[in-house]
């Protein structure tokens, strides 16, 4: 397997979280593994810091922790919005937020976020939401809100079959005191030629307002170097690791 | 009376390292400043400000369920395990998504900051927002309440609660940081000192049916605070974050 963080960036981390244990300031690091195989054989495995939260990330922190409404109607430097994948701004305006957590249509309740379809869990097919992938290698942009150039679902020349992403799964390593959700999802490439992946996107719904009213929202994208190619008949498999 | 800043120089250093690490990385690191203010009849008698050092499980499983969209599932309170602890002990993961604010609209994401919901207590209440207290047991990640809370009143070792002020968030543009001021001010009628020795962020919570009162932070205080008989405390956290651009 292929570690692409240099070891000065590593130690760089490294330090980050020992300081955050000691001075008792949450961090939310993001791990990226992909995986590349034909034929039941592995052509490449790789792992990398994932470096790329965007502002839709930020803004969510911030406004959960400072119990913040995001009431802007800009989305940039200085302003509480989030912007979601098609481009819309949402913001609270009086009446409705918008909240990862997932309430009930019927009931002043909240309700599970872990199935297929809600929270950062993708249906199968569903080459919008949840761990997604691109072509385009475009410099990473805090202020990004999709892909540059998302990779659609299906077989025909340029698409990846989109498998249902899997149930988050929770980890915890007593030693470091570190809580993790590793999301996978595999995608297969059944093209009838080359695909490459140039880019990895993190995207969760979001309720943004009444009768179950989502929207997706980017919170992460990275872009890969050395970009990875997924040859007809293959399969990546790509693990992001909170 | 200037505001005196108290927090040691090496912690100092060393949160002014993991702010600047967290912008080079592109990493959110949340920062929680702590400032009291004690004033008699007009005039400023203590007025001092630090760092918060202790945000508690509930903060860090709740931004932990936002950023993954986990659920909350479990039954006991510890490491390895989301759950929400509420202030009367009651431990909460039913594998249902919760919130450590609350403000719903026509069941919908509504009002964060509207009064009753996540920070925000109405006068008297200490159902959420800053409360105080007289423990000064050590600070523990685990905790859920304050040790000893001072209740509200007007008799011997009470204090009156204002209604918590209305937030006041601001950007600095020039250091790319959003902050927000959560404010509220204490009177004490009790007709005696009173000492301060722990302060306490509580909020008001979602999940499922239930808004539970959860405590997302608690300082202990050294030195303690006197608050003289009909003199006022305002308590004011401040929350930020530096964003890259």
């Amino acid at each position: 397997m292929q570690i692409l963080d240099t070891p000065e960036t590593e130690a760089k981390y490294q330090r980050l979280e020992t300081l955050g244990k000691k001075l008792g300031i949450p961090l939310l690091c993001g791990r990226l593994d992909l995986q590349v195989t034909q034929n039941g054989k592995i052509l490449s495995h790789r792992k990398q810091r994932s470096h790329s939260w965007t502002r839709n990330a930020y803004n969510l922190i911030f406004c959960q922790l400072g119990s913040t409404n995001p009431a802007d109607a800009s989305f940039g430097s200085g302003y509480l919005s989030y912007k979601r994948t098609d481009g819309g701004i949402t913001r609270y305006t009086g009446s409705y937020g918008a909240w990862v957590t997932y309430i009930d249509y019927y009931n002043v309740e909240t309700r599970e976020n872990e199935s297929a379809g809600r929270g950062s869990r993708a249906a199968a097919n569903d080459a919008g939401h949840g761990i997604v992938v691109g072509t385009n290698g475009a410099v990473e942009s805090f202020e990004h809100c999709n892909l540059q150039t998302p990779i659609a679902n299906g077989l025909g020349a340029g698409q990846l079959s989109m498998i249902a992403q899997e149930a988050p799964a929770l980890s915890y390593d007593a030693g470091t005191k570190t809580l993790m959700d590793t999301l996978v999802r595999f995608m297969n490439n059944n093209s009838g030629g080359d695909i490459t992946v140039r880019e990895v996107g993190y995207i969760v719904k979001m309720q943004t307002g009444t009768a179950y009213s989502m929207s997706n929202f980017l919170f992460s994208r990275d872009v890969l170097n050395p970009e990875v190619v997924i040859p007809n008949a293959g399969q990546i498999r790509i693990q992001y690791q909170i | 009376m200037t505001c005196k800043y108290t927090e040691p120089k090496q912690s100092e250093k060393e949160y002014r390292e993991i702010a600047k690490l967290g912008r080079e990385l592109g990493i959110p690191v949340p920062e929680c400043f702590l400032e009291m203010e004690v004033t008699l009849k007009g005039k400023t008698i203590h007025h001092h400000k630090q760092r918060s050092h202790s945000w508690t499980r509930n903060a860090y499983n709740g931004l932990f369920t936002q950023l993954t969209a986990k659920n909350y599932n479990g039954a006991t309170f510890e490491g390895g395990v989301l759950t929400m602890k509420y202030t009367n002990g009651t431990i909460y993961g039913n594998n249902y998504a919760g919130h450590i604010l609350s403000g719903v609209s026509n069941f919908a994401p509504g009002d964060s900051e509207g009064l009753g919901s996540s920070y925000r207590a109405d006068t008297g209440s200490l159902t959420s927002g800053i409360v105080a207290g007289s423990g000064n047991a050590a600070e523990d990640f685990n905790g859920f309440t304050l040790q000893t809370p001072i209740t509200e009143g007007a008799s011997a070792g009470k204090l009156n609660y204002s209604v918590h002020l209305a937030n006041v968030k601001s950007w600095d543009a020039g250091t790319k940081t959003w902050s927000v001021a959560i404010a509220r001010y204490m009177n004490n009628n009790s007709g005696g000192l009173i000492t301060i020795r722990e302060v306490a962020q509580y909020t008001r919570g979602m999940i499922y049916s239930q808004f539970p009162t959860l405590m997302v932070g608690r300082d202990v205080l050294a030195p303690e605070i006197a608050l003289p008989n009909a003199g006022q405390l305002k308590v004011t956290y401040t929350i930020s974050l530096t964003y890259p651009v």
